[in-house]
C-alpha cells in the first residue's frame, strides 16, 4: 500500500516536468534598494514558469502580458508586478523591513510568528547557537533556551549522550526527555543528524504549546529543522575543522613518592604494597585526542524542482586510548511542485553509519586507585599477557582492560519519508498534508575480551555478540485551513498519526577460544558452547500509538490571539480499558501595544500578555506492563533432566492508565527601541497526577516486591526569564547579547494512598564503604533530597570524623539530617556575539546556582582505608590528621554552584577575489575552557535527571577542553 | 478487479486498524495461553522448587544463618576488603533492619510461599486430573517448609495462603504459625510419595515432611513454649522406618561434586554448573571462602611467576573473594581424632593440583604456604593476614576450569536435610525423654560417630550438651546451627568475637523494606 503510494507521486513528479516555450520572453535585471546585485533571486509567473537572476542579477522568463510575476531574494521583500507590453523589466527591491517579531516559530502542524505565538515557545537560529565541534546537536543548546538544562554526565567521551531536562523532573519513573521532532519525525535520534546542518530548533515548552503533542508533550517538544532544499543557483558548501582536547579535570591520585611517602608515615603495615615501579597510570591509558569533521552540502534547483545533498564525515578519538567514533551522513532532501501548484512534495532519503570503540569507563577508576609503584609491564608473566598483576578485589591492571577489551559498536540507520501537500487551490487555505516516514537502525555490538582481560583470565578468550534492529513506521495525514477575513484570521487544523515501533534483538556468547585471532569473527569455536555455558537469545517486542488531535488559532487583528486544541491519544502500554486519554490545551494572548491607547508610545515595538493551560501525557515506559505475561525463569531438575520453569513475568496492572501533567503557564514578550531590545518572562505551574512508580508491595500476595501503577503527584513551580538586546547596531560593529535566567522549585506533593501507605522511599544507593542510600523520596519535599548525618570536626587524638549529635560514634539512620537538594536553585546563561567588520567574536558562559552533589572520589578515597594495596587522593596529604575509616556524612555533600565558558569562538569572513567562490570563513573556538566552582570533586555538573540526581561517581570520564579550527568555503 | 478487490481489502483492513491498541507479544506467553496441558501445570511447581535455589548464593537465608552462628567469621581480609558493616552486625548479633542479609533472607522465604500459592490457586482453580493432589500436597508441605525457617528466624511472620486474598498479610505470631504449618504436613502426608527415587529426588516426599514436623515438634518449647519430644521421636521413626535412607560408609559422599540422590539425602537443592547459572540461583561457596593470594608455583611449570593460589590449588578460574573463614573457637572444638574436621574446613599446608607444597612471598622471602585457624580478634578492625583462617572445604571443588565467576554453580547439589540429621533429632529427643539407652542402641547413630574416626556414644555419653557438639560437627555450614544453638541455649552466650546478648535477639528484625509495604507488620522488639 504505501509503495503503491510512493510510486504514484514518482509518476506525478516526472509529468511535472514542461518544456519551455520560446514565445513571449521578457527580461531584466534585479538589484536591492541598497545596491546589491540580486544574483539567485526567483522570479515566478502566474503559470508557475520561473526564472533566476544571474551573477549580474540578470533573467529572462517566459510570461504572457497581464500575468502577475513574483520577485523574491531572501532578505528582501518580496515583489509582484504585472507583465505588461514592454519586454524588459529592471526589478529593485526593498531591503526587507522584517522584524525579530515576522520570525517563523513552528509550533508543531503548523507554524506561526513569534508576534501571534501565545504558548511558551523558545525558537532558536543557527546563529543563536553556539559555534564550536560538537559529537550531537544537543550540545549547541547548553544555556540557550530558560528552563532547557542540557547536561552531559559522560565527560569527554565522543559517544557521550546528552540529558536534556525541561523545566524540572516531572516524573519518577517515565521517560524525562523531551520529544524530538526532526523533520517531521517525531522520536527521532538527534545523533544522526549533523550539527552544522541545523537550521532552527523550536523549543515548545508549555503545557498549551506541547498539548498537541499529546502523550509525549509531558517533557516538552523539541522541533529540530535542518536546511532543506532552495531553489537558486547550485551552491557548494564546505565546512571542514579539527579540534584537539585536554583534561579538563580529573580525580587526581597521589604520585608513586607521595605514595610511598604516604605508607612509610602513616601506613607502615602495607609496606608490603611498595613496589618497584613509578607509574602514572592516568597518563598511561589516555592520549591528546584529535578528531576532524567534513561536510559537504550542494543545493540549488529551480522553484518546482529543488535539492539539498550533504555528505557528512566525522572521525573522533576520545582522550581514553581505543575509545574513538565514526559518523559518515548522506542526506537528500528534495522538493518538488507539481500538478500546476496543487502538489508538493518533500522527499527525504538519510543514511547514518556510526561505528565506535565504546570508552570502559571503569578503566578511569582503576587508573585512578591503581598503586603508582607497580610497573604496567612484567614481560616474564606469561600467564597474564605480560602484565604486572597483583590480585585484588575488584583490583585490576587498567592497561591491560585497555589493550585486551574491544568493545565495538555500530548503528546502519536509515531514514526516508515523503510529505506529499495537497494545495485546494480552489478553495484558497485548504492543505491536505500526508506524511509517511520509515526508519530503521540495525545496532550490532561485539565485544571481545582476551585471555588477558584480567577479570577474564582462564576463560581464554570471551566473545559477545548482539545484533538489534528497530523499525519505526509514522504516517500522519492533516488538513489545513487558513483564512483572513476583515481583521479575523483563523488557522485550523485537523490530523491523524499512526505509529508503530518495532524491535527484535538477538545475542550469542561464548568463551574458551584456541586463540584471539578470531575475535568474535569464529564465534562457534569456543568450547564453552560444547560445555553447555555459552549464551544465546532473542527477544522482540512492539508498541503502537495512535492520535487524533485539532487545533484551531484565531486572531482579531493581532490584537487578541487565541489558540485551543484537542488531542485524543491512544497506547499499547495501558490496561485493556485504559488505553485512550483526552489531552486538551488553551492559550490567550493580548498584544497591549496594539491597544489604541497604546500608540503613542513609539518607543514601545512589542508587549504581549500571553496565558495557557494545557493537558499532556507520558508514556515512555517499557511495553506489556499491564498484562499477564509468563517468563521462562530458573532451571529445575525434574526426574533426572533439567527443564525451565515459569513464573509470572512482573506483577500485572490492568488498570495501568496514564500519568498526566497539568500546565498553567503565563507569560509576557517585550520589545523596546525597533526591538533593539526586547525579553520574555514566563511563570509556570505543572502538576503531574497519576504518577507512575514502582511503588513497594508485600510478597506475597504479590509476585514481586514492586508494582508499577499510578499513584502519586508531583509540581514544578518557575519563572523563566530571557533578555535580549543589540547594544550597538553600525555597519561595521555590532554587538548582540542574549541573557536566560530559570528558577524551578520541584515538590512531590503525595506518594501515598490507603493502599499503598508507605511515603518514604530510600534512594541513591552509595556502595563500599558506606553501603547507604544519601536521598529520600519524602511527601512533601524535593525529589533529589540528601540525607545525612551533620560532619562537626575532625578528633586531632583519634583521627576519627566526628558527627553531631552521634551516640556510640554514630548517628541512627532515622536521626539523619536533610541536606538539601540536588536541583539548583537558578540556572543562567549568558551569550555575546561582537562583529566588527569581518570579524566576530561569540561566547556564552553558563552557570547553576545551589544545589548539591556528591563527592563519591572524595568520601571513598580522601583516607587511608584502602592505602595499601589502593592509591588514594592526593588531596588527604593537606589533612593528614583524618586517619580512620570514613563515615557518611554531610562533609561529602557539597554544593554544586559553577560558572562555565562553555564557548569562545573568533571567526573571520574572507571576501574572496574570485567569483568562483562566494564566501570564505575561518573560526577558531575553544568549549568547555573554565569552570569556576567551590566543589571539590571533578565536575560538579553530574547527571540531574533519574530519581537520585547529583552523584558524581567513581566510573567518571574526564572532562576535556576542546580547541577547533575550522573553515567553512561556500562556492 | 482482483487487485481492486486486494486494494479494498487492505483499506478496509487499515481502517480497523487504526482505532486498534491491542499488545503485540512475542517474547512471553500470556498466561491465560501458557496452561493448555496436564503437564504444564505439574511442571509449574517447578516454580516453586526452583526458588530454593537462592540458598546458595552470595547473600541468602544461608549466608545469614551462617554469619549468625558461631560457624563463619568474616573479617577484613589482607587486602582490606569486607569491611562492610553487614556482615559485623550479624556477627555481633545487632543487625540493623536494613541490613541486606536479612532482607535476602527473608525474600528467600517469602518468594518460595508466594510461588507456593500461585501453583496453588492455578492447580486447584483446574479439574481433576492424575497426580493433582500430589502436587497440591508437595506445594503445602513446601510452603510450610518456607514457612518454617521464616518463623525459625523472625518468629512473627505475615500470613497469606493464596494470592487471591486482596488485603494487605496479618501478622501472626508463633502458636498460630506452629499450628498451620503442623496441620498443613499433617493433612497432606498421604498424598506424597514414599519413594526416595529418581522422580522424587529434590522434592517434596513424605521424608521430607515427617523430618520437617520433626524439626517443628523439636524447637516446640522454644517457640510456643510446650514441650513435644514424644511427637519429634515418633516423626524421626517414621523416617527410620520408611527403609528409604541410610547413613552412607563415606561422610564426605554427602557433599561430593557428584551427589544426586544418595541413599543419606532427604531433600536436596539440586545445583549444576550448566543449568543453574545466575547471581540468584547458583551455588557459589567458592567465591565467598577461597584465598586469592599469588603464590610461586613449583618449579615444573615452565611459568614460574606468582599465580593465584585457587588457580593453582583448584584449578578455578575466578577471583574468589576471600571471605569466609572459620570461627576460631568452632575449629578448635573438634576431638583430634573427629575426620570431619578435615572434611569440613581447609587448613595447614596449602598444595597445588599435583599435591606439591606451595609457598607464599610475605615481604620477606617466601613460607609455606600454611593456613592457621586461629586469629585474634583484632583483625575485625585490622586485616587478616594471608596465613590466617581457616576455609570452607566441606563441598569438594571440582577442579574441571569450569568455575569462572560468582555467577557460575559448583555441580554439588545441596542437601537441605539428610538422614545423620534425622538420627540425631531422634537421639536428641529420647535423651530429652530420658531414653538415652534407646538412642546409644541405634546402630546408625553409631555409624555416624565411627565414619568420623570416633568411639560410639555410650548412654552415659549421651548428654545433650555431647548431642549438641555431634550436632554442631556432624551438620557444620549445613544451616541448622542456629537453631540448635537456641535450642541447647548456646546462643545467647558468648563465642569468639560474639558477645553476650539478651532473649530480644531469638528474633531477627523484620526487614525495612518489607516493614514499609505492609503497614500490618509490627517490628520484632530489640
Amino acid at each position: 500500500m504505501r509503495n503503491r503510494f510512493i510510486l504514484a507521486t514518482i509518476l506525478l513528479c516526472v509529468t511535472a516536468f514542461t518544456a519551455l516555450a520560446q514565445k513571449g520572453v521578457i527580461r531584466g535585471s534585479v538589484r536591492g534598494s541598497d545596491g546589491d546585485i540580486l544574483s539567485g533571486a526567483t522570479l515566478v509567473a502566474q503559470s508557475g514558469k520561473y526564472a533566476i537572476a544571474d551573477a549580474d542579477g540578470a533573467w529572462a522568463l517566459q510570461a504572457k502580458e497581464g500575468e502577475t510575476v513574483t520577485v523574491s531574494f531572501y532578505g528582501y521583500d518580496e515583489q509582484v508586478f504585472t507583465v505588461g507590453k514592454q519586454a524588459v523589466y529592471d526589478i529593485v527591491l526593498q531591503v526587507s523591513a522584517a522584524t525579530m517579531l515576522d520570525e517563523t516559530v513552528i509550533i508543531g502542524y503548523g507554524k506561526t510568528t513569534k508576534r501571534e505565538v501565545t504558548g511558551s515557545v523558545a525558537s532558536l537560529k543557527a546563529d543563536d547557537l553556539d559555534k564550536g565541534s560538537f559529537t550531537t546537536a544537543a550540545q549547541m543548546l547548553q544555556g540557550k533556551v530558560a528552563g532547557l538544562t542540557v547536561t552531559n554526565p559522560n565527560g569527554g567521551d565522543p559517544n557521550a549522550s546528552y540529558e536534556i531536562l525541561l523545566r524540572g523532573t516531572n516524573t519518577l519513573k517515565a521517560g524525562q526527555g523531551p520529544l524530538i521532532i526532526i523533520d517531521g519525525v517525531a522520536d527521532a535520534d538527534i545523533r544522526n543528524i549533523n550539527f552544522q546542518e541545523v537550521e532552527s530548533v523550536d523549543v515548545l515548552k508549555d503545557g498549551s504549546a506541547a498539548a498537541i503533542y499529546g502523550t509525549r508533550g509531558s517533557n516538552g517538544v523539541l522541533i529540530i529543522t535542518t536546511k532543506r532544499a532552495k531553489a537558486g543557483t547550485t551552491v557548494v558548501e564546505y565546512d571542514g575543522q579539527a579540534s584537539v582536547q585536554t583534561v579538563a579535570a580529573r580525580a587526581v591520585p597521589m604520585t608513586a613518592q607521595q605514595f610511598k611517602d604516604a605508607i612509610t608515615n602513616y601506613a607502615p603495615t602495607q609496606a608490603a604494597s611498595i613496589y618497584s615501579g613509578d607509574t602514572d597510570w592516568f597518563k598511561e591509558i589516555t592520549r591528546t585526542p584529535f578528531s576532524h569533521k567534513h561536510s559537504l552540502a550542494v543545493s540549488g534547483g529551480s522553484p518546482d524542482f529543488s535539492h539539498r545533498t550533504v555528505l557528512n564525515v566525522e572521525q573522533n578519538q576520545g582522550l581514553q586510548k581505543r575509545n574513538d567514533a565514526q559518523k559518515y551522513l548522506f542526506k537528500t532532501n528534495i522538493h518538488q511542485k507539481a500538478v500546476e501548484g496543487w502538489l508538493d512534495l518533500d522527499y527525504n532519503l538519510g543514511y547514518v553509519k556510526r561505528s565506535y570503540v565504546s570508552a570502559n569507563t571503569s578503566v578511569f577508576y582503576q587508573a585512578f586507585l591503581h598503586n603508582p609503584t607497580e610497573p604496567v609491564y612484567d614481560p616474564t608473566n606469561y600467564k597474564y599477557g605480560g602484565y604486572y598483576t597483583v590480585n585484588g578485589m575488584d583490583y585490576f591492571n587498567p592497561v591491560a582492560m585497555l589493550n585486551e577489551y574491544t568493545n565495538r559498536r555500530e548503528t546502519n540507520s536509515i531514514s526516508a519519508n515523503v510529505r506529499a501537500t495537497l494545495n485546494v487551490l480552489s478553495i484558497p487555505g485548504l492543505k491536505w498534508d500526508n506524511f509517511v516516514s520509515y526508519n530503521t537502525e540495525l545496532y550490532q555490538a561485539q565485544k571481545y575480551y582476551t585471555r588477558y582481560y584480567p577479570s577474564q583470565v582462564g576463560k581464554d578468550g570471551v566473545a559477545e555478540v548482539s545484533n538489534d534492529i528497530s523499525t519505526d513506521f509514522q504516517w500522519e495525514s492533516t488538513v489545513q485551513y487558513s483564512k483572513v477575513i476583515g481583521p479575523h484570521s483563523i488557522q485550523a487544523v485537523a490530523g491523524y498519526t499512526w505509529q508503530r515501533s518495532d524491535y527484535f534483538e538477538s545475542y550469542a556468547g561464548n568463551y574458551g577460544f584456541d586463540t584471539d585471532f578470531y575475535g568474535t569473527n569464529n564465534l562457534g569455536l569456543g568450547t564453552a558452547l560444547k560445555l553447555g555455558l555459552a549464551d544465546m537469545g532473542s527477544y522482540r517486542s512492539a508498541s503502537r500509538y495512535i492520535a487524533f488531535f485539532g487545533r484551531v488559532m484565531y486572531n482579531y487583528n493581532e490584537k487578541y490571539l487565541a489558540s485551543v486544541s484537542l488531542r485524543r491519544d491512544g497506547s499499547t502500554r495501558f490496561g485493556a480499558d485504559h488505553k485512550w486519554g483526552w489531552f486538551p490545551a488553551a492559550s490567550f494572548g493580548w498584544r497591549i501595544n496594539q491597544e489604541e491607547w497604546m500608540q503613542g508610545l513609539h518607543w514601545l515595538s512589542d508587549l504581549k500578555l500571553r496565558a495557557g493551560f494545557g493537558v499532556t501525557g507520558n508514556q515512555d515506559f517499557s511495553n506489556y506492563k499491564s498484562l499477564m505475561l509468563m517468563s521462562s525463569g530458573s532451571m529445575f531438575f525434574y526426574n533426572g533432566k533439567w527443564i525451565n520453569s515459569y513464573a509470572p513475568a512482573s506483577n500485572s496492572n490492568p488498570y495501568l492508565g496514564w500519568e498526566r501533567k497539568n500546565e498553567f503557564n503565563v507569560g509576557i514578550d517585550f520589545a523596546f527601541l525597533d526591538n533593539r531590545i526586547g525579553g520574555t518572562v514566563d511563570y509556570y505551574y505543572r502538576l503531574t497526577t497519576d504518577l507512575l512508580y514502582d511503588y513497594v508491595v508485600p510478597v506475597p500476595p504479590y509476585d514481586y516486591n514492586t508494582l508499577f501503577t499510578n499513584l502519586g503527584s508531583i509540581s514544578n513551580t518557575g519563572i523563566e526569564l530571557t533578555l535580549f538586546g543589540t547594544p550597538v547596531k553600525k555597519k561595521d560593529l555590532e554587538w548582540n547579547v542574549n541573557f536566560t535566567a530559570a528558577h524551578n522549585k520541584n515538590k512531590l506533593i503525595k506518594f501515598k494512598n490507603k493502599e499503598f501507605k508507605n511515603a518514604e522511599y530510600k534512594i541513591g544507593s552509595i556502595g563500599d564503604p558506606f553501603n547507604i542510600k544519601c536521598q529520600r523520596l519524602v511527601e512533601g519535599e524535593s525529589l533529589g533530597q540528601f540525607y545525612a548525618p551533620i560532619f562537626d570536626y575532625i578528633d586531632p587524638v583519634t583521627g576519627r570524623e566526628v558527627l553531631k549529635d552521634e551516640i556510640a560514634g554514630s548517628v541512627a539512620e532515622p536521626r539523619w539530617t536533610q541536606i538539601g537538594t540536588a536541583y539548583p536553585f537558578a540556572t543562567l546563561g549568558l551569550g555575546n556575539s561582537v562583529r566588527w567588520k569581518n570579524l566576530s567574536v561569540s561566547c556564552s558562559l553558563r552557570a547553576s546556582l545551589g544545589g548539591l552533589v556528591f563527592n563519591s572520589y572524595r568520601a571513598m578515597y580522601e583516607n587511608t582505608e584502602d592505602l595499601g594495596l589502593k592509591n588514594i587522593l592526593a588531596s588527604w596529604l593537606n589533612d593528614t590528621s583524618f586517619t580512620q575509616n570514613p563515615v557518611y556524612s554531610s562533609k561529602y555533600i557539597e554544593n554544586a554552584s559553577y560558572l562555565k565558558l562553555d564557548n569562545l569562538t573568533v571567526s573571520y569572513d574572507i571576501k574572496p577575489s574570485t567569483s568562483l567562490v562566494k564566501g570564505i570563513r575561518v573560526y577558531l573556538s575553544g568549549q568547555n575552557l573554565l569552570c569556576l566552582t567551590g566543589y571539590k570533586g571533578v565536575d560538579p555538573e553530574v547527571s540531574l535527571s533519574g530519581l537520585a540526581p547529583g552523584i558524581e561517581g567513581t566510573s567518571y570520564y574526564p572532562r576535556t577542553r576542546v580547541f577547533t579550527l575550522g573553515a567553512n568555503v561556500t562556492l | 478487479m482482483k487487485k481492486s478487490l486486494y486494494l479494498i481489502g487492505v483499506l478496509a483492513a487499515m481502517l480497523c486498524s487504526c482505532t486498534n491498541l491491542d499488545e503485540e507479544i512475542y517474547s512471553s506467553i500470556p498466561k491465560d495461553r501458557f496452561f493448555t496441558s496436564e503437564e504444564q501445570f505439574v511442571k509449574y511447581s517447578a516454580r516453586a522448587y526452583s526458588s530454593l535455589q537462592d540458598w546458595g548464593t552470595e547473600q541468602s537465608l544461608w549466608t545469614l544463618n551462617l554469619q549468625l552462628t558461631n560457624e563463619i567469621v568474616v573479617p577484613r581480609n589482607p587486602t582490606g576488603e569486607w569491611s562492610q558493616s553487614r556482615y559485623e552486625e550479624l556477627q555481633f548479633h545487632k543487625p540493623t533492619a536494613s541490613n541486606n542479609l536479612l532482607n535476602m533472607g527473608w525474600e528467600f522465604c517469602f518468594k518460595g510461599i508466594t510461588a507456593c500459592n500461585d501453583v496453588l490457586d492455578t492447580v486447584e482453580s483446574t479439574s481433576e486430573f492424575p497426580g493433582r493432589n500430589k502436587i497440591i500436597a508437595e506445594m503445602k508441605v513446601l510452603r510450610a517448609y518456607f514457612y518454617y525457617m521464616a518463623v525459625s528466624d523472625w518468629g512473627n511472620v505475615p500470613y497469606s495462603i493464596s494470592k487471591k486474598e486482596t488485603e494487605l498479610p496479618q501478622q501472626k505470631d508463633r502458636a498460630f504459625m506452629f499450628n498451620f504449618i503442623e496441620s498443613d504436613i499433617k493433612e497432606n502426608l498421604q498424598y506424597l510419595s514414599k519413594e526416595r527415587s529418581a522422580e522424587t529426588y529434590g522434592r517434596i516426599t513424605q521424608g521430607v515432611a515427617y523430618c520437617l514436623l520433626a524439626k517443628l515438634y523439636l524447637n516446640a518449647e522454644q517457640w510456643i513454649g510446650v514441650e513435644k519430644w514424644t511427637e519429634a521421636e515418633a516423626c524421626c521413626d517414621s523416617v527410620m522406618k520408611s527403609g528409604q535412607y541410610q547413613i552412607l560408609n563415606n561422610y564426605k559422599d554427602n557433599f561430593a561434586i557428584n551427589n544426586d540422590n544418595t541413599a543419606e539425602g532427604i531433600f536436596a537443592i539440586p545445583y549444576s554448573t550448566i543449568y543453574t547459572k545466575s547471581d540468584h540461583n547458583a551455588f557459589v561457596i567458592y567465591m565467598l571462602t577461597l584465598p586469592a593470594n599469588m603464590v610461586k608455583p613449583v618449579s615444573a611449570s615452565p611459568d614460574t611467576n606468582p599465580q593465584p593460589v585457587y588457580n593453582l590449588s583448584w584449578n578455578i578460574n575466578a577471583a574468589p573473594w576471600d571471605g569466609f573463614v572459620a570461627d576460631p573457637d568452632f575449629f578448635a572444638s573438634y576431638d583430634p581424632a573427629d575426620t570431619r574436621k578435615a572434611d569440613t574446613w581447609i587448613y595447614g599446608q596449602l598444595k597445588d593440583l599435583a599435591g606439591n607444597d606451595l609457598t607464599i612471598d610475605l615481604g620477606d622471602g617466601p613460607v609455606p604456604y600454611v593456613l592457621d585457624a586461629a586469629m585474634d580478634e583484632s583483625v575485625y578492625t585490622n586485616r587478616r593476614s594471608p596465613l590466617q583462617g581457616a576455609r570452607i572445604g566441606k563441598w569438594p571443588y571440582q577442579s574441571d576450569g569450569l568455575l569462572t565467576g560468582d555467577q557460575v554453580s559448583m555441580d554439588n547439589d545441596f542437601y537441605l536435610m539428610r538422614y545423620a540429621d534425622v538420627v540425631l533429632m531422634r537421639a536428641e529427643a529420647l535423651v530429652r525423654l530420658n531414653r538415652a539407652g534407646e538412642a546409644a542402641a541405634m546402630p546408625e547413630l553409631a555409624k555416624i560417630r565411627t565414619r568420623a574416626g570416633l568411639a560410639p556414644l555410650t548412654a552415659a555419653d549421651l548428654t545433650l550438651d555431647n548431642i549438641y557438639l555431634e550436632r554442631m560437627h556432624e551438620l557444620a555450614l549445613e544451616g541448622w546451627q542456629r537453631e540448635d544453638m537456641i535450642r541447647f541455649g548456646k546462643y545467647l552466650g558468648s563465642w569468639w568475637n560474639k558477645p553476650v546478648t539478651t532473649e530480644n535477639d531469638l528474633l531477627l528484625p523484620i526487614p525495612s523494606p518489607v516493614l514499609s509495604a505492609n503497614p500490618n507488620l509490627t517490628q520484632n522488639p530489640r
